[in-house]
């Protein structure tokens, strides 16, 4: 009686410790996304009024960034999505800002940033937009990297650190084009 | 079945099983929600962030006094933003109108966009009337502190199917009603943290973890630990050194567990009282209690628990044989409840400290670093490294001394808000001549180390004694602390306010201000709103504000006395209470959209002055 009772006592705090530990774990992680989920189609005005097509970047992996000028953790992120079009975009990488904004204030600031990638105008219809892609939240920054065949590879909420795109983006870039196959056909 | 529940696994087995029915049963966790991630703050793995809907709710009552009172509630750790705030009646913006009366935010700094104002928790405004109109509209927009934002939200209501409460324009909301019950208190919980400020989370945990390492080097400690490791872990030599320090590991974290649960209980509890901790009274009540808890560790009575429950603990202690793990977690779990008159005080002060941070997770982990200090002795003598420990000694006696004047310390931070700053700087010396003397300012000292040691303390005595000075000749800085001697000049400037009293002297003299055309600043002070001594002393001390002032006719309405002419003055200008700050134009008009409730710092407040009164300083 007494020794299962110790070990049952034992058993208790060895199972609050590990639910803690797997909290704590789980609560870190932004698991790899690999369903293969049908990914819309994103036809939007860039800055200069031009109608943009994601077709446009088939074969690259493509970053796409959900953003606005007045969310603060969005325009903290920025910087890193330039350095990063700058680091591997000559290894195939596209990334897309879509802003959830008007175009006003848009041009200013990707003037001011530099922004060395094509950021398209969406509007609060943005926000559909990125529920599409796995938005639940409908919050931002809100980022989806999508592999040179179309896939959603990764869904990220919140700004994605330099480390984050270190780790997603090389082996995405490594991978080859399969000829012949495109975003639908899988 | 009685004799197997004497058996001490019986009876920690319900401890266990009462503390975990105590802790969702806490209203500081059924508030959040419950659950093990956020006692633990965390948030769900699935959906790390909340919906917006689900992050900013908005409650809207038609109060039965005329007026409307909207009442966000915002989850933790989320946040809005006090000018996205919208506001319209038919398509009329009250925002502009000056008939909706925002609180003034807490300070936020943004990289990107500077200095902003932001709500925490809940904001409520009151919509003053004359509301005329069919639909109001409620725009609002707010982001999360993990760094994300939400899109601007807008909601309709119905102004004919608001519910009516009881309550007036000029009633405290959380008095009001139902729909005030989310604690008037945490409205502003800038003015919380303001108040007690509660340091950052790592410089927490270290301090506390160094205090516990200090703790255990105290007179009922020390003495003790070779006779715990022997129970714990069988004497050195008999056991191998690895099966010594495993034993004396899980005591040590079981003894930690007991002391992090204490911390969580005291946190939730604590973010209940918050309210109170904005009472000045309440605040001498907690500085009394640390000088009280200071004394006992000079020695002059002793706190701790009653022998009873002791002894009691203790023979429950001595029934479970160490040597064994579950033996020795028991064993852990229970003796963290006998605590000596050594460490009674300074957990004390400690569990006050985590109460007023009122945040569980804190709590819990300092009290559990607090308690590793303690045990980090245990695990060397059980490691037989037990030459690193330090003999026994008249030596312990300074510890607990040293914790004294830790105590004493925290007294007097709490009460620095509430002092003149030039009594502050006389009690900083005093402790400071105090402790160092004590450290041995006047003690002959015989080798060239100590005489070392000497010296620098006799330079804190002789600061600390400047300081004194400097206190008592109403100086109000630390460095340079004689400053306010030399010359005129640098004398205490402040923002000369004219009293006024009554309605009557009110339009006295905005009568006059109008024939000269001079722009008008209304403070509402008191004397027992912290706020405003702040206010006082920062803000209205500040020379720049001065200046800006200087054109302006400054008046000032202490309703210390809250009697009958205060209230009458206070409902005729629709102010809910002091701090209130009113803005007159030449004409005599009031910028009702410029009103300003709560603190403000001097730079927000300057670029406030110039936006109501436009550029004051051009005028003749």
């Amino acid at each position: 009686m007494n020794r299962i009772l110790r070990w049952v006592l034992l058993g208790l705090l060895g199972m609050g410790a590990a639910v803690i530990g797997i909290e704590v774990w789980r609560g870190t992680q932004t698991a790899p996304v690999s369903e293969s989920a049908e990914v819309p189609v994103i036809a939007l005005p860039d800055l200069d009024g031009r109608q943009r097509d994601s077709t446009e970047w088939q074969g690259r992996v493509v970053l796409v960034n959900f953003w606005a000028t007045w969310c603060a953790p969005c325009v903290r992120e920025v910087p890193e999505l330039v350095a990063a079009q700058r680091r591997w975009g000559d290894q195939g990488l596209q990334v897309v800002g879509i802003a959830l904004d008007q175009g006003e204030p848009v041009h200013a600031f990707a003037k001011r940033m530099a922004i060395n990638y094509p950021v398209l105008i969406a509007g609060m219809a943005g926000f559909d937009l990125s529920q599409g892609f796995g938005n639940d939240v409908l919050s931002i920054p809100f980022t989806v990297v999508l592999d040179r065949t179309g896939r959603i590879r990764h869904r990220h909420l919140g700004v994605v650190t330099s480390a984050e795109l270190a780790q997603w983006l090389p082996p995405l870039l490594a991978e080859p084009v399969a000829p012949g196959i495109n975003r639908k056909a899988e | 079945m009685k004799s197997s529940f004497q058996r001490p696994e019986f009876r920690l087995f319900f401890l266990i099983l009462f503390l975990a029915l105590l802790v969702p049963a806490s209203p500081g966790l059924a508030e959040t929600g419950g659950g093990l991630r956020e006692l633990l703050g965390l948030k769900s793995a699935e959906r790390p962030f909340l919906r917006a809907d689900e992050a900013f709710t908005v409650e809207v009552v038609r109060l039965a006094g005329g007026g409307v009172r909207a009442q966000w509630t915002i989850a933790p750790g989320y946040y809005l933003y006090r000018d996205q705030l919208e506001i319209g009646l038919d398509g009329r913006d009250l925002i502009a109108a000056g008939q909706a009366e925002i609180p003034s935010g807490e300070p936020k700094l943004d990289q990107e966009f500077g200095q902003t104002e932001v709500f925490h928790k809940t904001l409520a405004v009151r919509l003053r009337p004359p509301l005329e109109g069919t639909r109001l509209v409620l725009g609002y927009q707010g982001c999360a502190e993990g760094g994300i934002c939400y899109p601007p939200m807008v909601q309709t209501f119905e102004l004919a199917s608001l519910a009516v409460v009881e309550g007036a324009m000029i009633d405290e909301p959380s008095g009001a009603s139902k729909g005030g019950d989310a604690q008037d208190w945490s409205a502003d919980p800038a003015q919380l943290a303001r108040l007690l400020e509660i340091g950052g989370w790592w410089s927490n945990l270290i301090t506390f973890y160094g205090l516990g390492l200090l703790l255990a080097f105290t007179p009922c400690n020390l003495p003790m630990i070779p006779i715990v490791s022997a129970l714990v872990a069988g004497q050195p030599g008999k056991r191998s050194p690895r099966r010594g320090f495993l034993l004396s590991l899980v005591y040590v974290l079981s003894v930690s567990v007991t002391y992090a649960a204490a911390g969580v209980l005291t946190a939730l509890l604590g973010a209940n009282l918050q309210a109170s901790f904005q009472n000045p009274w309440v605040l001498w009540i907690f500085a009394g209690l640390f000088a009280m808890l200071a004394l006992a560790m000079f020695g002059l009575y002793e706190v701790q628990m009653p022998s009873a429950i002791q002894s009691r603990i203790d023979m429950w202690v001595r029934r479970v044989r160490g040597g064994t793990l579950a033996g020795t977690v028991g064993m852990g779990l229970l003796s963290a409840l006998i605590i000596g008159p050594c460490v009674a005080a300074p957990l004390a002060g400690a569990l006050i400290y985590i109460g007023q941070s009122g945040d569980a997770l804190l709590g819990g982990a300092a009290l559990f670093v607090l308690s590793l200090g303690m045990g980090t002795p245990l695990l060397l003598v059980g490691t037989s490294a037990s030459a690193l420990i330090p003999r026994a000694g008249p030596w312990m006696i300074y510890v607990q001394h040293l914790f004294g004047l830790l105590l004493l310390a925290v007294a007097l931070w709490i009460v620095g808000r509430l002092l003149p700053p030039p009594v502050m700087l006389l009690l900083w010396g005093g402790l400071l001549v105090v402790s160092c003397v004590w450290l041995g300012a006047l003690h002959p000292a015989r080798t060239p180390a100590r005489r070392l040691g000497q010296g620098v303390a006799l330079v804190g005595v002789l600061y600390g004694a400047v300081l004194m000075v400097a206190g008592t000749s109403g100086g109000e800085r630390f460095w340079p602390p004689l400053g306010h001697l030399q010359g005129g000049a640098s004398a205490t400037i402040h923002v000369p306010f004219k009293p006024i009293k009554t309605v009557a002297d009110l339009q006295r003299e905005l009568d006059g201000a109008k024939e000269r055309g001079q722009s008008v600043v209304l403070d509402f002070y008191a004397d027992w709103c912290v706020d405003c001594i702040i206010m006082a002393r920062t803000t209205f001390a500040d020379p720049r504000v001065v200046q800006a002032l200087q054109p302006v006719l400054t008046l000032q309405a202490d309703v210390t006395a809250n009697d009958a002419e205060d209230r009458a003055l206070m409902s005729h200008l629709g102010v809910i209470g002091p701090p209130t700050l009113l803005f007159f134009d030449q004409t005599g008009e009031e910028r009702l959209n410029y009103r300003v409730v709560g603190l403000l710092q001097p730079d927000p407040f300057l670029r406030q002055v110039e936006q109501a009164l436009g550029a004051v300083g051009d005028m003749p």
